[in-house]
């Protein structure tokens, strides 16, 4: 698809993209060789050193020092002129190489020797750029200015507002600023709404519900968190009718392909906005006593990787959250350790204002996603020796 | 010190300018018919006398010197593409030299043609670090690289915005007699400050305009410019490198600062014996560092220079006599060529713009290729009168 001029530029090389992978998880990472232990930037495919070609990807020191800032008052790109005064400046990384960066240049240019502290963000077409921000920052910075990354002032909807990480998400999102949450339940709630939550009474299996809901909430929703689901929890084979794994699929699959499709065009014509899977590190890989539920997180993330790049050139950011075990009404009969539903929804709040869009909440899970980077089938192997002796 | 075989028996001569246009219709290819019917009628030769072609260009692709042959109809027996830009220049002379030297060809036409650059994005595909790791960092183009190329300097050696200016404004002065200027009206210092900020700390008179231009000049035998008649400038050295001083965190030399002596002793002469300087100027932080590398003061010694010297065509260092591109344009790759055919007009009693009187020597420096955060080509030559034997 043709880019979009208020989208900044996507004209990567293909090995350079690969800055995107990291910065999807949040992350600084650089192609190290493996031989000498070059730090390579601008990134090549044959160390700048000594030629060899075995260079891994690998997390770099975040540190750096100011060598030289601009301001840039006047671009080449249509989509940066909106933008300007843009601070671009060089870096000495303490990893080695030196770097160009974006920084915040509201006070002036960064005086030379400042310590900086290096963040690698995606920007509004899912490009990886490295931002510069004081060394003694906490959090991520909004140097890019991405719209899609407030929360304060913004309208959310949740959907599954009653479950256990749907409570903590109408906390945690009151908490960040938004100004209206719209809490989606399928039963009706007792407790009245107030002047930020107001409720909302949504099957997220049932289309037409779905549809009548996009119509009446899709011009003012600026962030649709896909929260509702199921869970059978019974072996693909185990189970003893399908009806489980298809409620599954119902709820999890089609209810989030049907809630994005009644608010992506709503998004799209916006050039704006947010949209969040929750999914599970299930997602990735089967849980022998809950494969079917594992198979419709699959599923569906299958389905946030096409919507995303559906929605890529149209401004519209396609988050997932992959937790592990989180202690609520689904998870009752899973053995510890478990993550609090807050934390879950603190990762979300956290993703949303950092624009990387995969978050893995808790050692468990980030200790899984790293371990499935490195070798999927070990740990498909790993889970299904967890199962309990065949009877 | 190993010194390269000399370039004797060797004649540079006809420089030829274009129109220069800040936009036109015509394609790159009108400019190089244009550059090639000028060299012709100005040497007094046909088309078939040209058996070697070099050719520089941002926009010819993807044609190149081989398609230029045949869209003009000739049969060279030496071609040579040089996409560096504005290292181009030297770098076309002194290999066409050497293939007259060898006899690889009779007599070379060194083209340089190109358009200007429009319409958003232009910069988004220069090369591959630039479109994966600067382009997306705010599209600023050459500016912003050269932005944080000058802040870099002021910090290192004390340079003022003034310092800049005068080399802007003694150009200026100098182009404004030039009969290819864009400009007319001298600049002056009030201009120059006053002028708005485009990436800090560089301001506008600092950018050179972009224009639509074909530049050209040729190379033979001393022994055929004389048979012809032609005036010609003889190489007395000539210098170039590639990525120098890689690993300076900013760059604060052109790569050629590690070559002086070799130029200067190839041609047994001194910076003292230049007439005048013709240096790149895309960037007057550059044209700095150019004073410096050839010699004219130390390492970061060029601000102080720039305030001690008159620069202008008349002064006592003259630079960039035919006002460089700041009064000239750039046009691409062909503003690479523009210090060249000046310092070949000014050897050869053909200036068509301020004269330096008694011109005997000088030296022309280019510089070019911004691939990252720098500049990877320079290159420099000292050419002197030829004069008849
Ligand atoms: N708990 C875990 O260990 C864990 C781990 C990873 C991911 N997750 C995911 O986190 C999300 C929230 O789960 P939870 O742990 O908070 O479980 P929960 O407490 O059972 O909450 C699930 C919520 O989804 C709602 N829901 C179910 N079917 C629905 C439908 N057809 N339409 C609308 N809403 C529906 C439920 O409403 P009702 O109560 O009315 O059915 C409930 O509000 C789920 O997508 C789950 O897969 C959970
Ligand atoms: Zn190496």
């Amino acid at each position: 698809m043709k880019r979009r001029p208020d989208l900044p530029p996507r004209t990567r090389g293909r090995f350079a993209r690969r800055l995107t992978s990291a910065a999807a998880r949040g992350q600084f990472e650089l192609p190290v060789c493996q031989a000498c232990g070059t730090v390579q930037y601008p990134v090549r495919e044959a160390c700048r050193s000594c030629l060899s070609d075995n260079l891994r990807w690998e997390a770099v020191a975040p540190g750096a020092t100011m060598l030289s800032a601009t301001i840039i008052r006047h671009s080449t790109d249509a989509y940066f002129q909106t933008l300007r005064p843009l601070g671009m400046a060089s870096v000495r990384l303490d990893a080695g190489p030196v770097a160009m960066v974006r920084y915040d240049c509201s006070d002036g240019p960064v005086a030379p020797g400042t310590r900086l502290q290096i963040q690698n963000q995606l920007d509004r077409s899912g490009e990886a750029i490295l931002v510069a921000v004081p060394e003694q920052a906490k959090g991520s910075s909004d140097v890019l200015r991405d719209p899609n990354r407030q929360i304060g002032g913004k309208t959310v909807l949740i959907t599954g507002a009653d479950g256990g990480i749907g409570k903590a998400l109408v906390k945690a999102l009151r908490d960040a600023g938004a100004a209206k949450i719209i809490a989606a339940t399928r039963r009706p709630q007792e407790s009245a709404a107030d002047s930020v939550v107001q409720s909302l009474l949504l099957d997220v299996t049932d289309q037409a519900a779905v549809a009548r809901a996009a119509e009446l909430h899709g011009h003012e929703v600026d962030i649709l968190i896909n929260n509702a689901g199921f869970t059978a929890v019974a072996g693909l084979l185990d189970a003893d009718t399908m009806d489980g794994a298809t409620r599954e699929m119902q709820v999890n699959y089609f209810g989030t392909l049907a809630m994005i499709r009644g608010f992506a065009p709503h998004f799209s014509a916006r050039k704006q906005g947010v949209i969040v899977n929750v999914l599970s590190v299930l997602a990735h890989v089967s849980l022998p006593s809950m494969g079917s539920y594992c198979a419709s997180k699959a599923a569906t993330l299958s389905l946030t990787q096409g919507v995303r790049a559906e929605l890529l050139p149209w401004g519209v950011r396609v988050c997932a959250v992959f937790p592990s075990t989180v202690d609520t009404a689904a998870s009752a009969d899973s053995p510890p350790p478990k993550l609090a539903p807050a934390q879950v929804a603190s990762a979300i709040v956290t993703m949303i204002r950092d624009g990387s869009e995969e978050s893995y909440p808790g050692a468990i899970a980030s200790d899984l996603a790293g371990a499935l980077r490195a070798d999927a089938k070990a740990v498909e192997r790993e889970m299904a020796l967890g199962l309990p002796e065949p009877r | 010190m190993q010194l390269p075989r000399s370039y004797e028996g060797v004649a540079v001569a006809v420089p030829v300018s274009t129109v220069r246009p800040r936009t036109t219709r015509r394609s790159v290819h009108w400019f190089f018919g244009q550059t090639l019917d000028q060299l012709i009628r100005q040497a007094g030769i046909s088309k078939s006398d040209i058996d070697g072609l070099a050719v520089a260009s941002y926009t010819l692709g993807p044609d190149n010197a081989a398609s230029l042959a045949e869209y003009f109809d000739m049969e060279p027996r030496f071609i040579l593409d040089l996409p560096y830009g504005g290292a181009a220049g030297v770098m076309a002379m002194t290999r066409a030299a050497r293939a007259i030297q060898a006899g690889d060809a009779s007599i070379i036409a060194c083209l340089a043609a190109d358009l200007a650059p429009s319409g958003y994005g232009i910069y988004s595909n220069f090369s591959a670090f630039t479109r994966d790791h600067i382009y997306p960092y705010g599209g600023g183009g050459a500016n912003a690289t050269f932005a944080l190329i000058t802040a870099n300097y002021m910090a290192a050696n004390g340079a003022v915005a003034e310092d800049f200016g005068r080399i802007c404004v003694a150009q200026r002065a100098n182009g404004a007699q030039h009969a290819l200027t864009m400009f007319k009206k001298p600049l002056s210092m009030e201009d120059y400050l006053s002028a708005r900020l485009i990436a800090d700390p560089l301001r506008l008179f600092d950018c050179v305009p972009r224009c639509c231009a074909g530049e050209g000049f040729l190379v033979m035998s001393e022994d055929r410019a004389q048979s012809l008649g032609l005036p010609f400038a003889r190489i007395g050295g000539a210098i170039e490198r590639v990525n120098g001083y890689s690993q300076e965190p900013v760059m604060s030399h052109v790569g050629i600062a590690m070559d002086r002596d070799r130029l200067y002793n190839q041609a047994s002469m001194s910076p003292q014996d230049m007439d005048f300087v013709q240096a790149y100027d895309d960037y007057p932080v550059i044209v700095m560092m150019q004073l410096e590398a050839l010699g004219f003061c130390g390492h970061g010694e060029a601000p102080k220079l720039v305030r001690e010297k008159r620069l202008t065509a008349d002064g006592d260092l003259p630079l960039n006599t035919g006002g460089g591109m700041l009064a000239l344009g750039q046009p691409g790759a062909a503003g690479g060529s523009l210090g060249m055919n000046e310092a070949l007009r000014q050897l050869t009693g053909k200036s068509i713009g301020a004269t330096v009187a008694d011109a005997e020597a000088g030296v022309v420096s280019c510089f070019g290729t911004v691939n990252y955060d720098r500049g990877l080509c320079s290159s420099a030559a000292i050419l002197t009168k030829g004069r008849a034997a």
